[in-house]
């Protein structure tokens, strides 16, 4: 699977509290980054469908080169690399039934 | 307005509503759908698109569109749950005995011809033992979605029967939706499968949740509304058969090869889509004892009934007591017995009457 990959620059922090905003912006980098591989164009398993990828994939490439700054100079590549996919969940999309069943979910 | 059709197709049953669209032309698009399904990547069948690829070890194969898809989601369904629900099990599904469609396998006790990797006992020695294949793992399959091809290593056979089910009621309810066009609400189980497509009606879909599919909606107390994505459910209590004295399921361990055998019975999950909901039901019955915790990470709404009957229900999955319970009018229970082949409108009024074959 195409995914992305984040490289920042060998910033060293001076003090905690920057190397925390260090981490958390490589966080969200991170989690950009996985919409990348979904506008990469695989769909299914929780990544973005393949309808608008174009405009999020430069999107997220852009927010990665910001959010990965730390006060030095940043870097970001792209490469192909290997990555687990994610079940993901639909929030909202299951609730108490509100009528009779219509249809049975079990083993087949 | 809500209708129904429910037929068999691809060894399983086939559960089609339609809001606010033409039954027919959904049942029309859902029939062609199944049908490429099983052309494409059946098992069972020597003709199929998959059983081709499988007389051909070892080569790079350029395949269909829907084959690359098929095998993509299994492996990264495979590649999401830690390597559980794994298409390499081919053959030691095979092994276990189920090597036909399922219908033909109940009670089998020969022994599968090409075995003897080794032997497990699954149950109490000096009980009997079921012969077991070892997996490939799924790493072994080389596919090639840009190019559309693929390679599998000698000895590797495919089985798609896990994410392949889920990935079929997918396609069809999409197929049917675009058919229907703007307005209309599609829901489609394969055997307990379900996806859902365009328009959700008012309330959501209704789904009755109970380890046999084939169970009457209407007999079933707890009931959850459905209004995105897909649900699955995964249980070692309805298709399992006695293999050479023992019984077991069509449930692999790709650690073991053999059957699984842990503390869950029936896992139902719902997720983004049905394919990944599947991936989940089945690796959490694999996956056993940390199940819930691991379904509890994902944030995946899931049921999961234990081997003595006791259930859990996590990740936002509503609790029994908010369920709608059955209809107590006898007269808008549906006809008893086996579910026929029937294609019935249903009014919003009275949501379930009492139907007629068609």
């Amino acid at each position: 699977m195409d995914t992305t990959r984040m490289r920042t620059g060998a910033a060293t922090s001076p003090d905690r509290r920057q190397d925390r905003a260090s981490i958390d912006a490589r966080l969200r980098a991170l989690t950009i980054a996985a919409a990348v591989a979904g506008a990469a164009g695989v769909t299914g398993f929780g990544f973005l469908a393949a309808q608008g990828t174009t405009t999020a994939a430069t999107a997220a490439t852009e927010a990665i080169v910001t959010t990965g700054s730390t006060g030095s100079t940043a870097t970001s590549e792209t490469t192909a690399a290997t990555a687990a996919p994610v079940l993901q969940a639909t929030p909202g999309a299951v609730a108490a039934g509100s009528g009779p069943g219509q249809v049975t979910t079990g083993g087949s | 307005m809500t209708a129904e059709a429910i037929w068999r197709a691809l060894g399983t049953t086939v559960h089609l509503l339609v809001a606010d669209g033409h039954p027919a032309i959904a049942r029309d698009a859902v029939e062609a759908t199944l049908a490429r399904v099983d052309a494409t990547y059946s098992r069972f069948r020597p003709d199929s698109e998959l059983s081709r690829l499988h007389a051909l070890p070892g080569e790079t194969v350029r395949v269909s569109d829907l084959l690359v898809r098929a095998i993509g989601d299994a492996l990264r369904a495979a590649a999401a749950t830690d390597g559980l629900v794994d298409p390499t099990v081919g053959r030691a599904v095979r092994a276990t005995g189920y090597d036909a469609d399922f219908a033909s396998v109940p009670g089998r006790v020969a022994m599968a011809p090409g075995l003897g990797r080794g032997t497990v006992p699954l149950a109490t020695p000096p009980g009997p033992v079921v012969r077991i294949e070892s997996v490939p793992g799924w790493r072994a399959v080389r596919l090639d979605s840009a190019a559309r091809t693929i390679k599998l290593p000698h000895g590797v056979e495919l089985d798609l029967g896990s994410t392949g089910k889920a990935l079929a009621a997918e396609l069809a309810a999409g197929a049917a939706a675009e058919r229907l066009g703007p307005g209309a609400g599609v829901l489609v189980s394969l055997g307990g499968d379900i996806a859902v497509s365009g328009r959700t009606p008012p309330g959501g879909w209704q789904v009755a949740v109970g380890e046999d599919s084939s169970a009457d909606p209407l007999d079933l107390d707890e009931v959850v509304s459905l209004a995105s994505g897909g649900m699955a459910t995964s249980s070692t209590t309805i298709r399992r058969w006695r293999h050479d004295g023992v019984d077991v399921n069509h449930i692999v361990d790709p650690r073991t090869g053999a059957p699984a055998a842990g503390p869950w019975r029936t896992a139902t999950v719902v997720a983004l889509t049905c394919t990944e909901a599947n991936a989940a039901a089945t690796a959490a019955i694999i996956r056993g004892a940390d199940a819930p915790a691991w379904l509890a990470s994902l944030g995946l709404p899931s049921r999961l009934v234990g081997v003595d009957g006791s259930v859990v229900r996590l990740g936002g999955w509503p609790g029994p007591a908010t369920g709608t319970l059955r209809p107590a009018v006898a007269g808008r229970r549906r006809l008893a017995g086996a579910r026929p082949e029937t294609t019935t409108t249903l009014s919003p009024a009275t949501p379930h009457p009492e139907r007629t074959a068609a």
